[in-house]
């Protein structure tokens, strides 16, 4: 069984960034009828998400993100050690954006920089990751940064996940902290990547054509689409995820009353209502903000520690945290934060105007 | 009101069809609203129509209307 353990290693902050551009379920009326968009919304819980604008990259949202953390927590950031950006958008084919988002926030040459491929399970494999890394190591902190834009890999037509998606970005601070212990269990099914695919673009088919065809869900794509077997990732959803987190629990030797919050990837309102019920968690301790964010893959989770604790103060977080999807990747872990140290949501229209590379100039 | 009217119900509301067209030919399948969002809403109105937790077996092969009520009786909903 794939289970890691940390020691020492904290959360010192998380903040969370969303483009400007508020995409309402219902503005989809025109394009499928109403009783498609209140038959999603009542299936799914979204009303609503954030959609990046054309120029918005994944990498300017973790950017916006990290720029607000640092606006709260001051910090020398030449004791950063090491920084992961989890995205499964990047800025370019090559380099990795974590290379462009290390000039963008000034961190020093001393900061081993990599790029995480992974999508709703990225935040519980990147925690992992960074931890490792930070115990292996003495640098004083770690950042883990995290920006999607899945909003952009979608046919606009595709009424299954085109109101589905939201863009995000979040930025999550690691420092060295007596008695805090985390445990993850990872796991993947290579098995199942079909499960969610975009095929165009990568290097086993790298320029194909753009006809749309029909899928084995009756919905007609292009092989640069996003496509997503909603049987097969609902029954995944429904069972793997929930076996996970008995697993980890019985791990762990811990109960559902030794957290006082859970944090689910906010995948649709159903999924964490089995979750809510086969668990027997505490419905008030799961807080949900895929009514208003969507489905904004690995960021959910940091997200939603955002969009519930932001303002708050004075708690202690004990939380126990779920990221499941593409892949298929899930993986459990638990985390310990002060709500001082969980920021507000911030809206965004920046992105990096130098990043947009010119023919013959360079 | 017995439970078949209920159960007949929550069929009509989430997948907007009228009470005559359920039979042994209304199944997953054959029915182009009963997408995967549209059974989402399907399981989670019955369950909380008839205050039953569906286990997740269940709930993937929940695939025609006449299936659901032999599971529903299985959880001590009585047709």
């Amino acid at each position: 069984m794939s289970v890691f353990k940390s020691s020492g290693i904290g959360i010192a902050g998380v903040a969370c960034a969303v483009p400007k551009n508020n995409v309402p379920v219902e503005s989809f009326t025109s394009v499928f009828g109403e009783e498609v968009t209140s038959k999603f919304t009542s299936g799914t819980g979204i009303k609503a998400t954030f959609k990046a604008l054309p120029e918005q990259t994944a990498s300017d949202l973790a950017v916006d993100a990290a720029q607000e953390l640092f606006s709260h927590i001051d910090i020398d950031k030449s004791e950063i050690g090491a920084m992961f950006l989890v995205t499964q958008s990047p800025d370019y084919r090559r380099p990795s954006s974590a290379s462009i988002v290390q000039l963008r926030l000034g961190l020093p040459i001393d900061c081993s920089c990599m790029e995480i491929n992974l999508g709703c399970s990225g935040f519980v494999y990147g925690l992992q990751t960074a931890m490792a890394m930070m115990s292996a190591s003495d640098y004083k902190y770690g950042l883990l940064l995290m920006g999607e834009t899945a909003t952009k890999l979608v046919d606009p037509l595709d009424k299954s996940i085109v109101m589905m998606y939201g863009d995000a970005g979040a930025a999550i601070l690691l420092e060295r902290k007596d008695g805090v212990e985390t445990t993850s269990l990872l796991r993947s099914d290579g098995s199942r990547y079909k499960a969610i695919v975009l095929p165009a673009g990568g290097f086993r088919d790298m320029n194909p054509g753009h006809e749309r065809f029909m899928c084995s869900d009756g919905i007609e794509r292009s092989l640069y689409d996003i496509f997503m077997d909603g049987t097969s990732v609902f029954s995944f959803s429904i069972s793997d995820v929930p076996q996970a987190i008995t697993d980890y629990l019985r791990l762990t030797e811990t109960t559902v009353a030794d957290y006082n919050a859970f944090l689910f990837h906010q995948a649709n309102q159903f999924i964490i209502k089995q979750l809510i019920r086969k668990m027997k968690l505490p419905n008030d301790q799961v807080p949900l903000s895929l009514d208003r964010y969507g489905n904004t893959g690995g960021i959910s989770i940091p997200l939603t520690l955002c969009d519930a604790y932001g303002d708050k103060s004075g708690e202690k977080l004990k939380a126990l945290i779920c990221g499941f999807g593409i892949g298929l990747s899930w993986g459990v872990a638990n985390i310990e934060v002060d709500t001082d140290k969980i920021y507000p949501i911030v809206q965004t229209e920046d992105y990096y105007k130098e990043g947009k590379l010119i023919p013959g100039q360079y | 009101m017995d439970n078949l009217k209920k159960y007949n119900d929550v069929f009509c509301r989430v997948l907007n069809v009228n009470e005559s067209v359920l039979n042994e030919n209304f199944t997953f399948k054959a029915v182009p609203q009963w997408d995967s969002v549209a059974h989402l809403s399907l399981i989670s109105e019955l369950e909380d129509e008839f205050d039953v937790l569906f286990e997740s077996d269940d709930i993937l092969h929940y695939g025609s209307y006449l299936n659901g009520i032999e599971i529903l009786k299985r959880y001590g909903v009585e047709f």
